[in-house]
C-alpha cells in the first residue's frame, strides 16, 4: 500500500471500519513510514479536539426535570393507547439512483473512490435494531456489503492469478478452509483471483470470478454458517442476487449483479468441476 | 368491572418493572441523548425539551425494546423526536442538500487530515470557532458526523439511527469531514492573518 491510498483510507482506518486485509495492509505500512504515522497523529488529535470541544452533556437539573415529568407520565400511561413511534416525515429524499456499473480492475482506489461510495450508497439498507432481520438475512447482508467493498479496485484481489494452482495455496495457512479454487473460463466464468474477507465474525475466503462485465464473489464458509435446510437458497437484496449451496462440508454463496440465471449456470457448473 | 380486583396491582408491577428498565438501559445514555439534541436542534433549550420529550417516549415505549444496544435505540427516538421538533418550528433546517458524489478537489482535501490552525489559535479561540463551523454544516452531515466523532457509533448503528444505507452514512460523513477541515484551514488562517 503506498502513502496516497493510506490517506485515503486513514478516516476509516481510525474509525475501526476497514476490513480484515485493508488493516493488516495500513498497519504494516504504519510500522514503516513516519510520514503517514505522523498523519495518522495528527488526525487523532483532531478528533480529540472535536470530542473536547464540541460534546454537550446533559445539564444539571435535566435529570430531575425528567423524572418529575416521568411520575406524571405513569399516571397517565395507564389511559393512553400506546400509539407507535411517529415516523417524521421530512427524511430526506431518496438518493438519485446511480447507474451501478463496475469498475474496470485496474484502476486506483483514488480515483475510484466516488463512484465506489455511489455502488454502497444503495446496495445496504439496514435497520438492525428496529427490524432486527433473522441471521439468514442478516448474513445476506453481510455477504452483500462485502460483495460491494470488493469492488473497491485495490481490495478485488488479494491473489492475482488465473492459476487456480497459485489461487489455492495462496490461502494455505492464512485460512481454516481450504477453497476450491478451480477455473471456470470453458464455461464462461474466469478465476480472476482470491481474497481474504471477514463475514459473520470470521475471516474467509473470497474467489473472484468474471462473467462478462460482472464480477462474481463466491464466499466459502464453513458448513456450519448455516442451517442445512435454511431457506432459500437463491435471494436477491439491493440489486444484487445471491445464490447458495453446499458441497464437500462447505457452504458456498455466489454473489454478483448479474442474472440469476448466470448465478444457477456458474453453481452448475462450480459443483460439476469441483473435487 | 367486578372480576378484576387485581388489576391496578399488575399495572404497577408492570410499571415498576418498566422503570426498572428504563432506569437500567436508558437513563445512563441521557447525556448521548441531549448531545445529539443539542446538535440537531442548534439551541440549548430547544434540545432540553426535546431531550425530555425523547425519554418520555422511550419510557412509553421501553416494552417494545428487545435489543442490546439501548443508546442506538434511543439515539432513534432523539432523532426522531428533533426532525419534528424541526418540522414545526424551523422546517427551512429540513431542505434537502444535493446529494453528489465527492469531487476530485474534496478528495485531495482527504490527503492532509492535519488542520493546523489549532497551533496558533488559542484553545477557547479554536473551539468556538469549531462549533460555529459544525453548526454551519448542513443537517444531513452535521448528524452522521455526530453519531461519529461524538457518540462514536460504529458506521451499521449510524445507519440504523438514521435509517440510511451504509454507504450514504460513509459519503455524507465523508463529505461532512471534508467540509469541515476546508472551513476549518480556511477560517483559522484568516483569523491568525488578521490578528498580525
Ligand atoms: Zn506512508
Amino acid at each position: 500500500m503506498d502513502c496516497k491510498t493510506l490517506a485515503s483510507l486513514l478516516d476509516v482506518y481510525v474509525d475501526g471500519e476497514t476490513d480484515l486485509t485493508q488493516t493488516l495492509l495500513i498497519e504494516q505500512h504504519l510500522a514503516d513510514c513516519v510520514a503517514c504515522k505522523a498523519r495518522k497523529q495528527a488526525l487523532a488529535d483532531w478528533r480529540a479536539m472535536i470530542r473536547k470541544a464540541a460534546y454537550f452533556p446533559a445539564p444539571a437539573g435535566l435529570r430531575e426535570r425528567l423524572e418529575a415529568a416521568l411520575q406524571g407520565s405513569i399516571e397517565h400511561v395507564q389511559i393512553e393507547i400506546a400509539a407507535p413511534i411517529h415516523k417524521t416525515v421530512p427524511l430526506l429524499p431518496s438518493m438519485p439512483r446511480v447507474a451501478r456499473r463496475h469498475r474496470h480492475f485496474g484502476q486506483r482506489w483514488m480515483a475510484g473512490f466516488a463512484s465506489v461510495a455511489a455502488l454502497l450508497l444503495f446496495a445496504l439498507n439496514l435497520n438492525w435494531y428496529l427490524r432486527q432481520p433473522n441471521a439468514e438475512t442478516r448474513l445476506a447482508t453481510e455477504l452483500v456489503a462485502a460483495h460491494v467493498r470488493s469492488q473497491l479496485a485495490a481490495h478485488l484481489t488479494d491473489v492475482v492469478s488465473s492459476d487456480q494452482h497459485t489461487v489455492k495455496p495462496w490461502f494455505n495457512g492464512r485460512i481454516d478452509i481450504a477453497p476450491p479454487a478451480i477455473d471456470l473460463a470453458a464455461q464462461g466464468y474466469a478465476l480472476i483471483g482470491g481474497r481474504l474477507d471477514y463475514i459473520a465474525g470470521h475471516g474467509t475466503a473470497a474467489l473472484v470470478y468474471r462473467h462478462h462485465e460482472h464480477v462474481l464473489n463466491v464466499f466459502v464458509l464453513p458448513a456450519g454458517a448455516v442451517p442445512a435446510d435454511a431457506k432459500p437458497e437463491a435471494s436477491s437484496l439491493q440489486g444484487f442476487h445471491l445464490l447458495r449451496w453446499a458441497q464437500s462440508g462447505l457452504v458456498l454463496w455466489v454473489i454478483s449483479d448479474a442474472s440469476e440465471s448466470t448465478l444457477q449456470g456458474f453453481a452448475e457448473a462450480f459443483k460439476q468441476t469441483a473435487p | 368491572m367486578i372480576d378484576q380486583p387485581s388489576k391496578p396491582a399488575a399495572d404497577a408491577a408492570q410499571h415498576a418493572d418498566a422503570m426498572r428498565r428504563f432506569n437500567q438501559s436508558v437513563l445512563p445514555h441521557l447525556d448521548a441523548a441531549h448531545n445529539l439534541a443539542r446538535w440537531l436542534t442548534g439551541h440549548a433549550s430547544d434540545a432540553q425539551d426535546v431531550t425530555q420529550e425523547a425519554l418520555l417516549r422511550a419510557f412509553r415505549f421501553i416494552d417494545g425494546f428487545h435489543g442490546s444496544d439501548a443508546r442506538a435505540w434511543l439515539l432513534t427516538i432523539v432523532r426522531h423526536a428533533a426532525y419534528s421538533w424541526l418540522e414545526r418550528h424551523r422546517p427551512q433546517q429540513l431542505a434537502a442538500v444535493p446529494e453528489t458524489a465527492l469531487d476530485a478537489a474534496e478528495q485531495s482535501g482527504a490527503i492532509e487530515p492535519a488542520p493546523s490552525p489549532e497551533n496558533i489559535l488559542s484553545d477557547q479561540h479554536a473551539h468556538a470557532l469549531l462549533l460555529e463551523l459544525m453548526n454551519e454544516l448542513p443537517l444531513p452531515f452535521r448528524e452522521v458526523l455526530v453519531l461519529r466523532e461524538l457518540e462514536e457509533l460504529s458506521y451499521r448503528e449510524i445507519a440504523a439511527v438514521t435509517d440510511l444505507p451504509i454507504g450514504t452514512v460513509m459519503s455524507r460523513l465523508a463529505r461532512a469531514r471534508l467540509q469541515l477541515r476546508a472551513a476549518w484551514t480556511r477560517r483559522g488562517l484568516e483569523e491568525t492573518s488578521h490578528g498580525l
